[in-house]
């Protein structure tokens, strides 16, 4: 998971934990966890970023019709644009 | 074991012929289909993974008896995991058709399974489910133009109300009858359409590359922006009140008061249900009329103590069983059942993933941890959703330890309860604390690594009143017919144990432990050999003792820690392997030892109680 950290990627590209609340972000780059794409978070998709939750919780996202929370270590690799 | 606990296995259902396969992504209602269409009850839920292998089941379609296959669900066909493994096994061994479930609230994720389905030629009828939520929602579905888009019939349906069965049946007839047309190619020209590049992965049935889920992606998309109207943005009382549910902010006060609401309700209710009608109804009703009736029949000895006597059979088969254990599970199944139907247990994984996580697991393994408080096995076989080995077994591992079976803990609260809440409360704190802890240590001691949390939020629901009364009802019959054998074994032996003198050698065997170290009367060793049999029966014969309240909290922190049930034992042995059987056994027994000793000595230091 660790692997994919990215931080001299283009400038408005940041992680989704740190990304702030109730946007729209477009999906850039995904660590390789087969669940993720499963669920719809893969390149391109867009996702809203609803809650996180403090104390190292997981962050919650509206992804098209469905939530689906993903935990602080995952979702700090996963990087985003604002759209 | 009966339904909940139940595993079908037999690779032999995959050569069947006449297979018709029950497929969806997780959390669909697919259970509620099976149920249904075969009268074989499967307990559903509102969460993932409540069917994590597949079962099997017989359905007439007019004068043809099909073998309906429940398979687990799942999101894609990758065969990453073992559920989608067998997934695609049942894909390629020839089924008559595919009934698969569409969530109506969630279109795309179950369309891009359905799109990948299509690979494998295999005539498929699509059932729309939850399109009573769907509308809730403001969303308006293009039923036919779906059905266009799909290739296949699409059935509006209601599963927990019954809604649109006798469709899918007469559906399901005619595809599965009709003689195999050549879909296949219109289907790959489908899943292909979006892919101009020629892709070697089309045809073929078998791993595909992140390229063509993407693509599946695009395609799912795509069909469900064509079909789906929005036609209201207002949202339901109930999806505002999930949606509050989930901010941190009240959402984890409520989650709070929930979990004690619960808590309470399950305590209060059931210590209320003891007192005023089961306890005088076993006392004073059914006991005196047994004793009555076998002394009147059978002279004075040993067989009437046996029967009839201070643990005679059918004194304690009562006691026990009826007035002890009883009033908690019901009251427990009312309140579990209620909280699984809502859909509210994934969102205490997601509310509380941060405290679990310093615990060593993830938020997810919360959901199997809390069915654990009903029953181990279900918990342990809920596990296989695991992603890592690591998480299964210290999830496992931290169930065996300190999370009390319902029963268990129902005949804990009766005992502790009537000498004083701080005991209760005291009990289950030590429970508490050697949870905590035995997370922390497995979690250095187990090799491997556990994966974060990724969980889908399901809608919220009110349960639907037919659905929770037929679950709970398969929940109580079931605890009563799985429970009930090894309980009146447990009571056998005890009858047999003390009427025999066989209890008075063990007892001085065991004297040293016991009176040495525990600080607890020798015939307290009857706990001891009953808790290898039932997890409640360790608790039981400390209510005949009259035991101090230090002596009985001693007892109670023993019986709570010490070894899982024989029906444990027999699964952590099938999940895992023995060796992990045995070492959990010697760790829970040496643990309760340890615990309860530590408490009774430092009891006795530092406040000079015995």
């Amino acid at each position: 998971m660790r692997k994919n950290r990215n931080r001299s990627a283009h400038a408005p590209a940041r992680d989704l934990y740190r990304a702030d609340e109730g946007k729209q972000y477009a999906i850039k780059q995904v660590p390789p966890a087969a669940l993720l794409s499963c669920l719809g978070i893969c390149p391109d998709s867009i996702v809203q970023k609803k809650y996180r939750y403090r104390f190292g919780g997981p962050v919650l996202l509206q992804v098209g019709s469905r939530e689906v929370a993903v935990g602080k270590d995952i979702a700090s690799h996963i990087l985003v644009e604002e759209v | 074991m009966s339904s909940h606990c139940a595993v079908v296995e037999d690779p032999s259902v995959l050569e069947r012929e006449n297979k018709i396969l029950l497929m969806g992504c997780p959390n669909v209602g697919k259970s509620v289909f099976f149920s249904e269409l075969t009268g074989v009850y499967v307990v559903s839920s509102n969460y993932t993974g409540t069917t994590v292998s597949f079962m099997e089941g017989k359905m007439q379609l007019g004068d043809k008896s099909y073998h309906l296959i429940d398979l687990p669900g799942t999101y894609t066909m990758n065969a990453s995991s073992e559920a989608e493994a067998v997934a695609v096994r049942f894909m390629e061994s020839g089924p008559k058709a595919v009934l698969f479930v569409l969530d109506a609230t969630n279109l795309e994720g179950g369309l891009r399974l359905a799109l990948e389905l299509k690979r494998y030629n295999v005539p498929i009828v699509y059932a729309l489910n939850m399109i009573d939520v769907a509308q809730r929602k403001g969303l308006d579905i293009d039923v036919s133009l779906l059905a266009q888009k799909l290739g296949g019939q699409v059935i509006p349906t209601v599963a927990v109300k019954r809604e649109g069965f006798d469709a899918i049946r007469a559906a399901l007839q005619r595809v599965a009858e009709a003689p195999l047309a050549a879909t296949g190619e219109a289907a790959t020209a489908l899943a292909c359409s979006v892919c101009r590049a020629g892709c070697s992965f089309c045809p073929q049935a078998g791993a595909i590359s992140c390229q063509a889920n993407e693509l599946y992606w695009q395609q799912a998309r795509q069909i469900a922006q064509e079909v789906v109207k929005s036609t209201s943005s207002t949202p339901s009382r109930l999806d505002r009140l999930g949606d509050v549910m989930m901010r941190p902010w009240p959402g984890i006060p409520i989650a709070l008061v929930v979990v004690l609401a619960s808590l309470g309700v399950v305590v209060g209710a059931g210590k209320a249900l003891r007192a005023v009608l089961l306890l005088p109804l076993v006392n004073n009703v059914i006991v005196p009329f047994v004793r009555g009736l076998f002394t009147k029949f059978i002279p004075p000895g040993i067989l009437l103590n046996i029967l009839v006597g201070e643990y005679g059979f059918f004194v304690i088969s009562f006691e026990w069983i009826l007035a002890l254990i009883m009033p908690y599970v019901l009251i427990f199944y009312v309140v579990f059942t209620f909280l699984e139907d809502t859909g509210y247990m994934p969102r205490l994984a997601v509310l509380f993933d941060n405290v679990v996580r310093k615990v060593g697991v993830q938020g997810g393994s919360l959901i199997n941890i809390m069915l654990a408080f009903g029953c181990a096995v279900p918990a342990i076989i809920g596990t296989r959703a695991a992603t890592t080995r690591k998480e299964r077994l210290m999830v496992t591992t931290m169930i065996c330890f300190a999370v009390p079976c319902i029963s268990q803990t129902g005949a804990l609260l009766s005992l502790t309860g009537s000498y004083s809440v701080w005991m209760m409360l005291g009990t289950m704190g030590v429970a508490l604390v050697v949870f905590v802890l035995v997370g922390m240590i497995t979690s250095r001691l187990y090799k491997g690594t556990i994966d974060p949390l990724i969980i889908e939020v399901p809608n919220l629901l009110a349960p639907d009143r037919q659905a929770y009364w037929v679950k709970l009802k398969v929940r109580v019959k079931d605890f009563l017919l799985e429970a009930e054998g090894p309980m009146l074994l447990a009571v056998a032996i005890a009858a047999i144990f003390k009427e025999s003198g066989m209890l008075d050698a063990v007892a001085s065997f065991l004297e040293p432990v016991m009176v040495g170290w525990l600080g607890l009367p020798r015939e307290a060793v009857m706990g001891l050999v009953l808790g290898i049999v039932r997890r409640e029966m360790a608790v039981a014969p400390l209510l005949a003792l009259n035991l101090t309240p230090f002596q009985m909290f001693t007892g109670a922190v023993v019986a709570l820690l010490y070894l899982p049930c024989l029906s444990v034992f027999g699964i952590l042995a099938k999940e895992f392997d023995t060796r992990v059987a045995l070492g959990i056994t010697a760790a829970t027994t040496l643990t309760s030892l340890l615990v309860g000793g530590l408490i009774h000595k430092i009891g006795t230091l530092l406040l000079g109680v015995v």
